[in-house]
């Protein structure tokens, strides 16, 4: 049966019409029946029929002797009329019809349901906010804002960093940027020492800084503008809003600390070449100072990794100094350097996992709400973190893409730039924006549960940080922390819950970078009393001693151990010159081959570290 | 008396079914035949009674084709299927056996019993 009514072809029962009703009754049936026949909203044919049945029914009902009043009397309610006759024709309407007229009933409710799901879900994410405001940067700058101001470093720094000529660090047409480290050997040698002697004024308000005991940055310090404005173009207020930590903006002043070790490092080599000892020392003392202020003042990864090397730096300076311008020195001015050593902040260890522990915290504060019994909902800020965070995922953190590629794709974040956070350029962008929103808010652990999970995982990573170097820090791969951070990648449904420990988590051996340079350090430190220790075996005997156990106790109260081999570093003279080196991470004995240039993290290496010959 | 819209409900279509019983009709023909033969108890009007044909049709019970009556007027005279045969067979037996059990109760006074029992048979 199709819609076409068979009795469609039927005469126009406008043209029959009422026979026998005056003209204005006949108005008045029509009117009532169009009235009934135009509320059934059925197909045109379905309508015709109905109308022409009803208006002869009224017409019968006048040659019965009815009158109009009693006939629509006992017509009944004309919409429940109308109702009543839809829905019964409707039922004589063709199976196919009635199947598609299902099916479209159906997807409308799914789609009127998932519609209602998805407002709900989009109401709830967006009611959902942090639950404490977080200040970071005040938490910061409060240990600072009590340090004395006789006791702070920056201020001289920053004065110093002031009046430095910036112009030489940029390139400037074919002029490359100059340099700030070097050696007399290097090409733009002169270059720099004309830039130091330009400088005096700054070196010298560098080493005044390093006097202080503490470094004593205020992030929020108004002082600072003119500074900020200089190395970032805005104000210290404009840079650190309250509430709103950007880590990525808390560094611009250990870019300049970098020049200023740079700097302080190159003044001691152009005063060694001069001859210059009280100098070389003033600006030897520095650098160490300078280290232990940034050591001691910050909790980053990355800042006690500049103090760490700016310590290496200079410990590597008075190796050379020692052997290679013994000359220079005299045995009580070897004395006052191993005095210098002595109390070196480089041997602290710093805590990896309480920072990954303090920057999680902060993570959850700012993108979930407060922690209640239904543990905590991501918020629509929450969001906006995740998006920025997957946008700076690093491409050689392997495990990290693994984890978090398939995610930040689906987020629709270019793997290059993504998304911008704010302001999205497009309504698409912003409904995929909205979407992915969604999706996170209903597939990531609430707070509580993403905290457990973070807390099972850093207690593996402690347990790995935990184990000396020489025995497992190597083993990095094997280890039961990533191992079951791979079990996670390789589990859909956990991944999908867990994957922001992925953000703030180590996945790669770089980890091991601030615990490894603090032992290193040690290592470098007790291999450069070793050389001061050489040094004063071979101003008493004549000559260089065999083994390093003839130096203890008298030069020497124990043997340095190289943290990679778990065995005494390696030392034997060549060519008349001492050569002290580690087997390094690789372990192997290279037989004191210099290890490349490039040396990165991660990867094997070719090649052991020599504290001797400094290279 | 008229009767509850529900009881309506049941009984309509089977009395309409019993008027097509004897021979074709359209729509005022039953109207006034279901008012005259039930004494007013089972009197319909167009909006009960057009919907209910729609719907006995678009059951199969009957079929509704339009006519030329002798007046030269066309109308949609209706007349049972075979289906509706068969319907009406049932659907009268159901309704016996409610009369019968509701005399049982005493709901229905016995003459009127016998009455249903004499037309039975």
């Amino acid at each position: 049966m199709t819609g076409e009514h068979p009795n469609a072809h039927r005469s126009d029962p406008r043209q029959q019409g009422v026979a026998r009703l005056g003209e204005e009754q006949e108005r008045q049936v029509r009117e009532f029946v169009e009235a009934v026949v135009r509320r059934t909203r059925l197909w045109r044919d379905e309508r015709n029929e109905v109308r022409m049945e009803l208006l002869h029914h009224f017409d019968d009902g006048v040659d019965a002797g009815r009158s109009l009043e009693q006939l629509f009397a006992d017509f009944g309610i004309p919409h429940i009329a109308a109702r009543m006759i839809r829905v019964s024709k409707m039922r004589n309407r063709s199976w196919n019809w009635h199947v598609r007229h299902r099916v479209l009933q159906i997807f409308a409710a799914s789609v009127c349901v998932m519609l209602g799901c998805l407002l709900i879900l989009l109401a709830r994410l967006h009611l959902a906010w942090p639950g404490l405001p977080h200040d970071d940067i005040g938490q910061f700058d409060l240990v600072n804002h009590r340090v004395p101001r006789e006791e702070r470093g920056w201020p001289d720094y920053r004065q110093g960093l002031m009046l430095l000529d910036r112009t030489p660090l940029r390139v400037s047409g074919t002029t490359p940027a100059l340099d700030l480290r070097g050696q007399p050997t290097d090409p733009h040698w002169g270059r720099l020492v004309s830039y130091l002697e330009a400088n005096a004024k700054s070196l010298d308000l560098f080493v005044q800084g390093s006097q202080r005991p503490r470094l004593g940055y205020i992030y929020r310090d108004p002082t600072n503008d003119p500074w900020l404005k200089v190395v970032g173009g805005r104000t210290a207020a404009e840079t650190y809003p309250i509430h709103v930590t950007r880590y990525e903006t808390l560094l611009p002043h250990y870019q300049d600390l970098g020049y200023i070790r740079s700097l302080l490092y190159s003044a001691a080599i152009r005063a060694l070449e001069n001859k210059d000892l009280p100098s070389f020392r003033k600006y030897w003392q520095a650098q160490l100072r300078l280290a232990a202020q940034v050591l001691k003042e910050s909790e980053f990864i990355v800042v006690r990794s500049i103090g760490s090397a700016s310590t290496a730096t200079a410990l590597a300076l008075l190796r050379s100094l020692v052997i290679d311008h013994s000359e220079l020195l005299s045995n009580e001015q070897l004395a006052d350097y191993l005095r210098d050593l002595d109390g070196l902040p480089g041997a602290s260890k710093g805590s990896t996992e309480s920072e990954f522990r303090t920057f999680f915290e902060e993570f959850l504060q700012t993108t979930y709400t407060a922690q209640t019994d239904s543990g905590g909902r991501l918020t629509v800020a929450g969001c906006q973190t995740l998006r920025r965070r997957l946008s700076e995922v690093s491409p050689h953190e392997t495990l990290k893409c693994a984890a978090l590629l398939a995610e930040k794709e689906a987020a629709g974040l270019d793997t290059a730039v993504g998304i911008p956070v704010r302001n999205p350029s497009s309504l698409s962008a912003a409904w995929m924006q909205e979407m992915t929103a969604l999706r996170w808010s209903t597939n990531l652990a609430n707070r509580r549960d993403l905290r457990l999970e973070m807390e099972r995982l850093l207690t593996l990573l402690q347990s790995e940080l935990d184990k000396p170097v020489a025995l497992c820090r190597e083993n990095f791969e094997g280890s039961a922390y990533l191992t079951e951070l791979q079990r996670i990648v390789a589990s859909p449904d956990e991944l999908r819950r867990y994957w922001p420990v992925f953000l703030v988590l180590p996945t790669s051996d770089y980890t091991y970078w601030p615990e490894r340079s603090q032992e290193s350090l040690k290592m470098l430190h007790d291999g450069t009393l070793a050389t001061v220790a050489l040094e004063q075996y071979r101003r008493r005997t004549g000559k260089w001693p065999e083994r390093l156990e003839q130096l203890v106790p008298a030069d020497l109260p124990h043997v340095p151990q190289d943290i990679y081999s778990g065995k005494p570093l390696i030392y034997r003279v060549v060519a008349d010159k001492p050569l002290l080196y580690s087997v390094w991470r690789d372990r192997d004995d290279d037989g004191g081959k210099p290890l490349p240039k490039e040396t990165t993290g991660d990867g094997p290496h070719d090649g052991d570290f020599r504290l001797l010959p400094v290279d | 008396m008229k009767v509850e819209r529900e009881l309506m409900r049941g009984a309509g279509p089977v009395a309409v079914l019993k008027l097509l019983a004897g021979g074709a009709k359209y729509g005022y023909e039953l109207v006034e035949a279901l008012s005259a033969q039930t004494d007013g108890v089972l009197a319909m009007g167009q909006s009960t009674l057009y919907p209910m044909l729609y719907n006995l049709e678009a059951q199969g019970l009957i079929v509704g084709n339009w006519a030329s009556a002798p007046s030269g007027r066309d109308r949609k005279y209706y007349s049972l299927t075979e289906a509706g045969q068969k319907r009406l067979v049932h659907d009268t037996a159901q309704w016996r056996s409610v009369v019968q059990a509701l005399s049982t109760l005493g709901v229905i006074p016995s003459a009127s019993r016998l009455a249903w029992q004499v037309e039975a048979t």
